[in-house]
């Protein structure tokens, strides 16, 4: 038997307390001098922005930045992977170099797109895509070279080609770590759309947004900022676990 | 069939075997390399099978079995000897050779009749068609109902009987089982050796199945080729005359079972 009191879903548990938290350290600090922004103050800042139409546009820029830099760098991850994990000379050529590209922090790169292609949409596509390729090409080469040799072997007995049999069997079994590839990639898109738009500050963009707002110090716009950060790569993430359920239906 | 002529030797040219022997393992020696030390597996093993005939291969686990079907199959090639099916000289795996592993392989993310119809792939059937053919092969082995389960929604027998649906799709002339229902318990399996009893009187082919299950060789086979281990080769070759369909416990089969497994505990002295 449950008692019928005040049902709150348990994600929204800790969010709901942070907020608490934060509220009541917004009003003490404000006698103490701290600047936090009250809730209240947020959410008119937003409503604010939100009228202006300047949210929109921020919002817009960075969502368009993430997928065209997702899709850049997510087809030239499979592309780049399927061929490392299909291919053993082209793994043993290549793999040593991807490697080692791909322990360079996203941050380390910034500088290096910015002096190739300045600060503008080059630079922060470039980097968007280089952080989707990554973890993309990694998952799609590993699902590849690991599909099981007793499934390679069925294929084989039933006088498949290789074309037939990495169509038919390797890119399917593969499936499953190449989503967890596509997962990491958008996730580390969005992360590093906002670390272009912060560093690289041009155009509109939630990065922008929030440089803006840390210049006229300015906590409120700053967290109307954050927030929708946070709310947009969540959304972003559940839409790619949304199509892997349709891609793995057989997984259950 | 005539016998006199199935034995007759038409010409000495090594591609071209005996009429009627429908397999033909030829001096057969396989060796793996074990950390750089060869270990041998199969030793010189001949062996010819008759079109039609039911061979059953027993022998205490690790002596080669399994090797031996995949150089029928075509899976892996001899260091010495040739494997010959249906004449010609094995080079690799072929549709006239249908193929059951112990894991049922099913592929995961295929419904079981994609899993059946993907037998006729590399044959070039059109998709509806490779379909209809699965749904009749489903409904052969007694899996009406289920053809758009994935293997995750069918149970180990049923799985087992898709793969073997998947098997005969091609209406291969020969039929390899490697220790097919070893992972089933024990009232599926005798349900399953049946089905498999059935099915080969439906629709003769040569088989070479595989078990550790001495019952099941003796239910099965027209002979039981009993093999040692390190380096595996064939011990004995049993005949087993019983009528069929055998009777578990008539007094001929029981007989046979326990010579059989005289056979097995001599072997491990
Ligand atoms: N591809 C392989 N590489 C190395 N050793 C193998 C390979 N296949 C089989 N063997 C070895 O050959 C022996 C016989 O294996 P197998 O034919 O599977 O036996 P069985 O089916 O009779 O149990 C085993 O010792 C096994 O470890
Ligand atoms: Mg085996």
């Amino acid at each position: 038997m449950q008692s019928k009191g005040i049902y709150l879903p348990r994600g929204l548990l800790l969010p709901v307390a942070i907020l608490l938290a934060w509220e009541v350290a917004a009003h003490a600090g404000r006698s103490g001098g701290v600047l936090i922004a009250p809730l209240e103050q947020i959410a008119s800042t937003a409503f604010t922005l939100a009228a202006g139409g300047t949210m929109a546009v921020d919002v817009a820029a960075t969502i368009a930045r993430v997928m065209s830099g997702f899709v850049l760098g997510a087809v030239a991850g499979l592309l780049f992977g399927s061929v490392i994990g299909t291919s053993r000379a082209a793994d043993w050529l290549a793999s040593p170099t991807f490697n080692a590209v791909r322990q360079v922090p996203l941050t380390g790169w910034i500088p290096v797109a910015a002096l190739l292609f300045g600060i503008g949409e080059g630079a922060k596509l470039s980097l968007i895509a280089l952080a989707a390729f990554c973890p993309v090409a990694l998952n799609t080469a590993e699902g590849l070279a690991g599909v099981s040799q007793s499934y390679r072997e069925l294929g084989r007995s039933l006088n498949f080609s290789g074309v037939t049999s990495w169509w038919r069997i390797l890119l399917p079994a593969a499936t499953p770590q190449i989503f967890t590839g596509l997962k990491h990639g958008i996730a580390f898109a969005w992360i590093a759309a906002i670390a272009a738009e912060l560093l690289l500050t041009s155009g509109p963009g939630l990065g922008s947004m929030i440089e803006g707002g840390t210049a006229l110090f300015r906590l409120d716009i700053v967290m109307v900022g954050v927030c929708l950060i946070g709310a947009f790569g969540y959304a972003m993430a559940v839409a790619m676990e949304r199509v892997e359920a349709r891609f793995l239906r057989w997984r259950n | 069939m005539n016998v006199r002529i199935d034995d007759r030797l038409l010409k000495n040219d090594s591609e071209v075997r005996r009429v009627g022997v429908a397999i033909s393992v030829d001096h057969v020696s396989r060796a793996f390399d074990i950390n750089g030390r060869p270990l041998a597996v199969l030793h010189d093993i001949s062996l010819d099978i008759t079109a039609g005939e039911f061979v059953v291969i027993v022998g205490a686990s690790g002596c080669g079995k399994s090797t031996l079907l995949r150089l029928i199959a075509g899976l892996d090639m001899p260091n010495a000897g040739a494997v010959f099916v249906g004449g010609s000289k094995v080079v690799g795996p072929g549709l006239d050779r249908g193929i059951v592993f112990q894991d049922h392989r099913l592929l995961p993310w295929l419904t079981a009749e994609e899993n059946v119809a993907a037998a006729l792939i590399a044959r070039g059937v059109p998709k509806a068609e490779r379909l209809d053919v699965a749904r009749r092969y489903l409904a052969l082995v007694g899996l009406t109902g289920f053809e758009t389960a994935y293997p995750s929604q069918l149970s180990g027998g049923m799985a087992q009987r898709a793969a073997i649906g998947r098997a005969l799709a091609n209406d291969p002339d020969v039929l390899l089982l490697d220790e097919p229902l070893g992972a089933l318990d024990a009232l599926t399996r005798l349900k399953l050796q049946n089905e498999i009893v059935r099915l080969s009187a439906k629709n003769p082919k040569t088989i070479v199945l595989v078990t550790h299950d001495i019952e099941e060789a003796v239910f099965f086979a027209d002979r039981i080729v009993v093999m040692d281990a390190k380096p595996g080769r064939i011990r004995r070759i049993i005949p087993v005359d019983l009528p069929r369909p055998r009777d578990r416990s008539s007094p001929g089969f029981v007989a046979l079972r326990s010579a059989v497994l005289d056979e097995f505990i001599d072997e491990t002295h």
